[in-house]
């Protein structure tokens, strides 16, 4: 599944980049969004909305393609995540009002904004989230932005409340526990892009 | 263009059809896994062994120039402990279920599940039973793990610690996630009540051995007091190589040590001290009990007080780690003299005012206890970095033992404990 999107996604960015007729300097480009993620938890039954904030800071290396860093926060109700990593944005056309465009982002996922329990050591995983979606330009190399995609996260935590194996605890035993979090969701995010 | 559309779009379908969070934990716990041993097996497994090292030792006891270091549930090490610089392995009883050890002339008593052995230790490197009362003890506990005889099918029910790994989904997003499956149920253990070196018989010619502080069985006189959670069992041991069961008391349920002293018998309880009269041995009578928070506690006698050990572990919730002084000089009337606080206190030992406290993974410490309301401004020593759980003082040499193993130092001067030896558990 995930593989499947990938290849889609690289297709689409290898589509776009030829080489061009005229010299073409390369500029600073910006791309910051706020969205939704939206998902399921637990099987299905629970449904999930949390806000995802993200900037895109890169270079135009073609008119139709950027590469750059990003940085974001996602606010789930269990793990507060800050992705940080490289990401890339392309466009179909070079220049238009209404501009199909694609982008993916991979990266870390940073845990430091999240909770810790008692005992817990947390740590963060894999981030990705290829998204498409629609550039409407405001004119002078502005333009607003809104796009759908997928987000995958993933998160570690680990517990251990072995203790003193010599002197166990009353009724609540002694355990450790690894929990793996794979959050799945749907991104749909607005943003503006210069 | 319309490709394009199309494509995003399928992108889209694919995208939310997999909006499912996956989160999965893998939980390591501990918990008691049953092991059944019949009366039978039990029995055909007693036998004299060449000696072994350490693994799991529990309660001590001394007599004469030999140590025996219970092997918790397995038996009893024998060791010549004629140079205590050097001490030497001799033999190892293998007794299943044993917790227990006490020691009268050359006959030494263990428990062995359900049952009361007498052995002849004449020759340390062979023992060889010499009487077993059948179906003395219906139940016990040690090391938070409780078993249970059933007389019916003639077996045993016991429990050892075990640790189990399993996987399971779990809640993502929100809600707290509760370990999977975690189950240790504790059960009054059997914590070890302190006993100073008393050396006491009614017969001059009768030698008795010396337990520490977490023993359950006590000799005074013509009988061995044999403690379990909630009865007393005597047993009259006037001809020391045949017991003969005596008399049961109902003493209430969290029964943990027993202390004899003189003509009097110092219970320690899980909710406090209970002080019998043993002018009648063969019929203790109780005089007074002092209530404590849910608690272990080992007690240790002296002339004028009881000192006793409060701690937090296994069987102790509610509790507190402190150390109280107890008045006894009326014994109707006992009344705490004061309390100080401890980090983990088990086992301790008292030989002349100094006071031998074993503090568990905190290690031991020794005070003068000559005043007892400045104990803790008396520090003598402090070792740290072994785990002290048992002691007992025998004018002059210590023997300590804990999960790293058997310690014994020179205390004849108390502010300069020596190091003679140490035994260590193989780990």
């Amino acid at each position: 599944m995930k593989k499947l999107l990938l290849i889609l996604t690289l297709t689409l960015i290898l589509a776009h980049t030829k080489a061009d007729d005229k010299p073409f300097k390369r500029s600073y480009t910006n791309h910051t969004e706020i969205g939704v993620l939206l998902g399921k938890s637990f099987g299905g039954v629970t449904a999930k909305a949390n806000v995802s904030l993200q900037s895109f800071n890169g270079i135009r290396l073609t008119p139709k393609l950027a590469v750059g860093g990003i940085v974001g926060l996602d606010w789930y109700a269990s793990a507060q995540v800050i992705p940080v990593g490289v990401g890339v944005r392309g466009t179909v056309f070079k220049a238009k009002k209404l501009n199909p465009f694609y982008g993916l982002d991979a990266g870390y996922g940073l845990m430091f904004a999240s909770t810790k329990q008692e005992n817990e050591k947390i740590s963060g995983g894999l981030m990705l989230n290829p998204s498409v979606g629609m550039r409407v330009a405001l004119g002078g190399g502005n333009a607003l932005t809104w796009s759908i995609g997928w987000k995958h996260q993933s998160t570690y935590s680990s517990i251990d409340n072995f203790g003193d194996v010599a002197q166990p605890t009353w009724w609540w035993g002694q355990y450790q526990t690894e929990t793996h979090k794979i959050f799945e969701r749907l991104s749909v995010k607005m943003g503006i892009t210069f | 263009m319309k490709n394009l559309i199309i494509l995003s779009s399928f992108f889209a379908l694919l995208g939310f059809s997999s909006c499912t969070d996956r989160c999965e934990q893998t939980v390591t716990y501990r918990y008691q896994e049953a092991y059944y041993i019949t009366t039978a097996d039990l029995r055909n497994s007693i036998a004299s062994e060449a000696p072994k090292a350490l693994q799991n030792p529990g309660k001590i006891y001394a007599k004469g120039n030999y140590l025996f270091i219970n092997e918790i549930k397995k038996g009893i090490h024998i060791i010549d402990n004629t140079n205590p610089s050097a001490p030497q392995f001799v033999s190892f009883m293998n007794i299943p279920g044993n917790t227990d050890i006490a020691v009268r002339n050359n006959v030494l008593y263990a428990d062995s599940y359900v049952d009361f052995l007498a052995l002849d230790i004449s020759d340390p490197r062979s023992l060889k039973v010499l009487n077993r009362t059948e179906n003395a003890f219906p139940s016990g506990s040690i090391d938070g793990t409780h078993w249970q005889y059933d007389f019916q099918n003639k077996t045993i029910t016991d429990y050892r610690w075990a640790t189990r790994t399993s996987t399971q989904t779990v809640e993502c997003d929100g809600g707290s996630i509760t370990p999977v499956y975690y189950e240790a149920f504790m059960r009054a253990d059997g914590s070890f009540s302190s006993k100073t070196g008393a050396v006491s018989s009614a017969n001059p010619s009768n030698t008795t051995g010396v337990g520490g502080s977490m023993a359950r069985f006590a000799i005074q006189g013509n009988y061995l007091y044999a403690v379990t959670n909630s009865e007393m069992q005597l047993f009259d041991i006037q001809k020391p190589e045949t017991p003969a069961k005596g008399n049961k008391l109902n003493l209430g349920w969290g029964i943990e040590t027993i202390f004899p002293y003189k003509d009097k018998l110092f219970i320690g309880t899980t909710t406090g001290m209970l002080i019998y009269d043993n002018a009648n041995p063969a019929k203790p009578t109780q005089l007074s009990s002092l209530a404590h928070v849910l608690s272990c506690d080992p007690v240790v006698v002296d002339d004028r007080y009881a000192y006793v050990t409060l701690s937090s572990g296994v069987g102790c919730r509610n509790a507190v780690n402190q150390l109280d002084i107890v008045d006894i000089q009326n014994l109707k009337n006992p009344f705490i003299v004061k309390t100080y606080p401890m980090s983990n206190p088990k086992g301790l030992g008292i030989d002349n005012k100094t006071l031998f406290i074993c503090e568990g993974t905190f290690g031991l410490k020794t005070f003068n206890a000559a005043d007892v309301t400045q104990i803790d401004k008396n520090l003598l020593a402090h070792f740290k970095d072994i785990n002290a759980y048992d002691v007992i003082p025998l004018g002059g040499t210590l023997l300590m033992i804990g999960t790293d193993g058997l310690y014994q130092y020179d205390y004849k001067d108390p502010k300069n404990m020596k190091l003679l030896s140490v035994i260590p558990v193989k780990k």
